[in-house]
């Protein structure tokens, strides 16, 4: 009974069909190439997931209240480079110019949320807004160059903890806490709630609003950390960062489980997805697959795991 | 039974008026409920009982009119106000979250805590909602099965019986019910139905809306009849019969 | 001279050993949206062939990120040298890193790295580019006897990215004199991102505030095709000598079909196709020759590389028909002869 429940409880969270497919993926990939279990392709795979994951751990969460943010590229890009130009131009501590960079992310979350929850725009329009708003204060701020060139104990933030690249903790340590949040807190009972039935939880006096606007408030915040993880690892914070990263972050939430109609999901079947993304992309270099043949291939791949997704696992409605 | 004795009313409305724009959806009504009581409000679509019910569960505020409990003035600002006093509703369309479990579902709004309070990031006391959520349901003598099921996989009859079970959960004074049958089976129906006869046996007023008339005739005790905007009966219902009711809500025209 | 023989002979045969597999040679592309890096692709797949090594080609959909995963990726599966088309050129500093610390040879293509070792920059100088197809087009401004001043628009490529930064700088120092000297008035100076919809969509909002215009300049061709058609949208005459004058950069196949129709005036030829083949060339020599960039190769002043240098060409009506074999027949790669 208690296995049944607890069964249930995963099927419910629907990380088994991502996790599945990322075994499936790890399995095949290692009998393809020799190279695929190497400490360094290891290494390069859990760095390189790092920045795609928490975009979707932000977006999952923003999914999951029945809404979407398109900015979260955009919003990559304003902080990472708010952070660099503090640091280069300014001449900011590191602490300072990190704190920057996050408040800049919090702040267009924010924002975000009150043309949301506030002025009621829908999600999809006023993130896109926010997404061309973001892109071109980039652009205005940075005077459209990159910046480049940081210290290196910024670097040190792409580096290395022990075997474990950094970039992949501070990932990893977002998601329990994010996790953990959503299944044991009010506040991620809520997040499930409004995207399950807003009118409802309303009435029951939820303060829908504030849940909203914490939402995007997050995803601002992932999106900033993940311009400042960017930084670090290209030692470079440039305009176009970013460009098109809503889409993979939504495509990751979704591979992962969660509904884009709100309320069913998970940010374990997230991280899980995007793990998927990556080690498809890294895969398909590592065998030297040409770039026309890779957009088929991962085409392919992603029609495929979402065909299954939605069909292999049905839900209760 | 408790129904339409002569002492003072639980709530009293006076006067109720609203506009909607242009619109005179509520002219002047007045209505009330005992405790113990079930008064089984009905009307066309459009005649007002919606908006009524909304304003005594402080969805809408009156533009004109005033609320009594006790004796005494009210006013509320939100269906929390309306709560506090003791005024649960039942909405039909609003039922409850599908993608949350029974107790989630029961405790939507008042989570109790193990830490942190009534903050929003307070730890949930999940043992807690469903020992007590158990608990609650076996007090109504409801069987819901699996408490663990999500809203979404429960039949029509147990929603409805959860929603029920969450608005009685603070033990309400009064419990507002609009179409807590419109989805049901007929098997489910008559559940709901001898629940709303237990909620009697618990001197809990009742304000039951359904567009089905024996329905209504089944259960309550009092019928109040509106017809565009206005009070056009209200009796026990032993008093009237069906095709009474119906001539008052179409209209007096003929027939 | 036998001590040298021997050692080339020794050379060779290592590399004969060493390579009697194919090397692999990696070659990881900006974007291959814009049809020149597809040029590139073609002139490094060409190479490929013509030598015999196995060219893998990667596509960073211009996204530095992206691109140093690639990198990574490649690095991990164990290939053999690298020739990169950087997205941006300090970002990807540290994917040549990572390859220098992994001992694989580094060409940069079309683009220099600004860190990191470098075998050699293979490319051309887009400033001097700049510069030769402003000139022509004052060339033929002139030819036309125009009315002073010429009022021309410049369409500018994506801000930031040093191609565009590059070219802006190659027209202004053209033109500048000509402005401070009244000669030139500049109609519109706008970026449209190197694409050609926004090529379209910026040069029809210009003519909707004026249509008295001499001559338009990109720092690219699709710019300059999407400005043409905007202008035939806009029911005015192009080409020499009476109508507006269209000066495109990259010599791309729909711009040098533009030329030979009149369309445009000509289109800078920075042989993409030469760039890529060479970069294979050259990474090919280096592992199984022993291939150097030859004594006395000049430094690339903006980064500091080692620089070898494409052919430029500026085609117009005069030599469009020549166009194929200046920029598709790879002159012997410096160092080779």
């Amino acid at each position: 009974m208690d296995i049944k429940a607890w069964l249930k409880r995963i099927n419910r969270n629907r990380v088994l069909f991502p996790l599945g497919a990322l075994a499936l993926l790890v399995i095949v990939a290692a009998s393809l190439s020799p190279h695929f279990l190497t400490p360094m392709n290891i290494k390069n795979v859990l760095s390189q997931v790092s920045i795609i994951a928490i975009l979707a751990a932000g977006e999952a969460c923003v999914i999951l209240t029945g809404g979407i943010d398109l900015s979260v590229g955009a919003v990559l890009a304003i902080s990472g480079s708010i952070t660099a130009v503090l640091m280069k131009w300014v001449g900011a501590a590191i602490p300072l110019a990190i704190l920057g960079g996050l408040g800049a992310g919090a702040l267009a979350g924010a924002l975000n949320g009150l043309m949301v929850a506030w002025v009621r725009i829908p999600s999809f329009i006023a993130t896109l807004a926010m997404m061309a708003v973001a892109r071109g204060g980039t652009l205005v701020l940075t005077n459209g160059r990159p910046v480049s060139g940081f210290l290196k104990s910024f670097r040190a933030i792409a580096g290395y903890a022990g075997p474990l690249p950094l970039l992949f903790l501070i990932t990893f340590g977002v998601y329990v806490l994010w996790q953990l949040a959503l299944s044991h807190t009010r506040f991620g009972r809520y997040v499930y709630a409004v995207g399950g039935n807003e009118t409802g939880t309303r009435f029951v006096g939820v303060n829908v609003r504030r849940v909203k606007l914490l939402v995007f408030i997050l995803a601002g915040l992932c999106a900033a950390i993940g311009g400042i993880m960017l930084d670090a690892r290209l030692n470079a914070a440039y305009p176009t960062a970013g460009e098109g990263y809503e889409l993979d972050a939504i495509a990751a939430a979704v591979l992962g489980g969660v509904s884009l109609s709100g309320g069913v999901g998970s940010l374990v079947g997230t991280f899980f997805g995007a793990l998927v993304m990556t080690v498809l992309g890294n895969i398909l270099n590592l065998l030297k697959v040409g770039a026309f043949y890779q957009y088929i291939a991962k085409g392919l791949i992603l029609a495929v795991a979402a065909i299954s997704l939605s069909r292999g696992i049905k839900f209760a409605k | 039974m408790g129904g339409g004795n002569g002492g003072r009313p639980w709530v009293e409305m006076r006067g109720i008026h609203k506009w909607f724009g242009g619109v005179h959806a509520l002219k002047g009504v007045d209505f009330h409920v005992h405790r113990g009581e079930v008064v089984g409000l009905i009307g066309d679509n459009g005649a007002g009982k919606s908006t009524l019910i909304k304003i005594l569960s402080g969805v809408f505020p009156p533009d004109k009119g005033e609320i009594l409990i006790e004796g005494r003035r009210v006013r509320f600002r939100s269906p929390k106000d309306a709560k506090e006093y003791g005024i649960e509703t039942v909405y039909q369309e609003l039922a409850l979250v599908d993608n949350l479990d029974v107790p989630a579902n029961i405790f939507l709004g008042r989570e109790p805590a193990l830490v942190g309070g009534r903050g929003l990031f307070a730890l949930l006391h999940k043992g807690r909602m469903l020992r007590e959520a158990r608990a609650l349901l076996e007090r109504l003598k409801v069987n819901i099965g699996d408490l663990t099921s999500l809203a979404g996989e429960l039949s029509g009859g147990q929603r409805q019986t959860v929603a029920i079970a969450r608005a009685l959960y603070t033990e309400p004074k009064l419990l507002i019910m609009d179409e807590p049958t419109a989805a049901l089976a007929v098997q489910e129906t008559r559940k709901v139905l001898d629940l709303v006869r237990k909620l009697r046996e618990r001197d809990i007023g009742v304000v039951f809306i359904s567009h089905t008339l024996q329905e209504v005739f089944a259960v309550a005790d009092r019928i109040v009849i509106l017809r565009k905007g206005e009070k056009v009966g209200d009796l026990p219902a032993a008093a009237l019969t069906v095709d009474e009711a119906v001539k008052l809500m179409v209209g007096g025209e003929g027939a | 001279m036998k001590r040298l023989i021997a050692v080339l002979g020794t050379v060779l045969l290592l590399g004969a050993l060493v390579w009697a597999e194919a090397p692999t040679i990696a070659v990881f592309i900006s974007t291959l949206k814009n049809p020149y890096f597809v040029t590139l692709a073609d002139g490094a797949k060409a190479a490929g062939e013509e030598f015999g090594a196995e060219v893998v080609i990667y596509d960073a959909q211009d996204d530095a990120a992206l691109q140093l995963s690639q990198v990574e990726d490649a690095i991990a599966a164990g290939v053999d040298a690298i020739c990169i088309n950087p997205v941006h050129t300090e970002a990807l500093i540290p994917a040549v890193e990572k390859a220098n610390e992994a001992g694989i040879p580094v060409f940069s293509v079309d683009r220099d790295v600004l860190g990191g070792e470098r075998v050699c920059y293979i490319g051309t100088s887009n400033v001097l580019a700049a510069e030769q197809g402003a000139a022509t087009l004052i060339r033929y401004l002139a030819l036309a006897k125009r009315e002073l001043p010429w009022r021309i628009v410049i369409l500018e490529g994506i801000p930031g990215a040093s191609a565009a930064v590059e070219r802006e700088e190659g027209f202004k120092n053209v033109f500048k004199p000509l402005i401070d000297g009244g000669a030139i008035e500049v109609v519109a100076d706008l970026t449209a991102y190197f694409d050609r919809a926004k090529g379209y969509q910026v040069m029809s909002d210009i003519l909707a505030t004026t249509t008295d215009i001499d001559a338009v300049i990109a720092a690219n061709d699709e710019m300059i095709l999407g400005a043409l058609e905007a202008i035939k949208a806009a029911g005015l005459k192009v080409g020499f000598p009476d109508g507006i004058l269209l000066m495109g950069f990259d010599a791309i196949d729909d711009a040098v079909a533009a030329v030979k129709t009149g369309e445009l005036v000509g289109t800078v030829a920075q042989a993409p196709y030469i760039q890529g083949y060479w970069g294979v060339e050259a990474a090919y020599r280096y592992l199984v020759e022993g291939w150097r960039p030859p004594e006395g190769t000049a430094i690339y002043p903006p980064t500091g590389a080692l620089f070898i240098p494409t052919p430029v060409a500026v085609v117009t009506a005069e030599n469009v028909d020549q166009v194929a074999q200046i920029t598709r027949t790879p002159p012997p790669l410096p160092g080779t002869e």
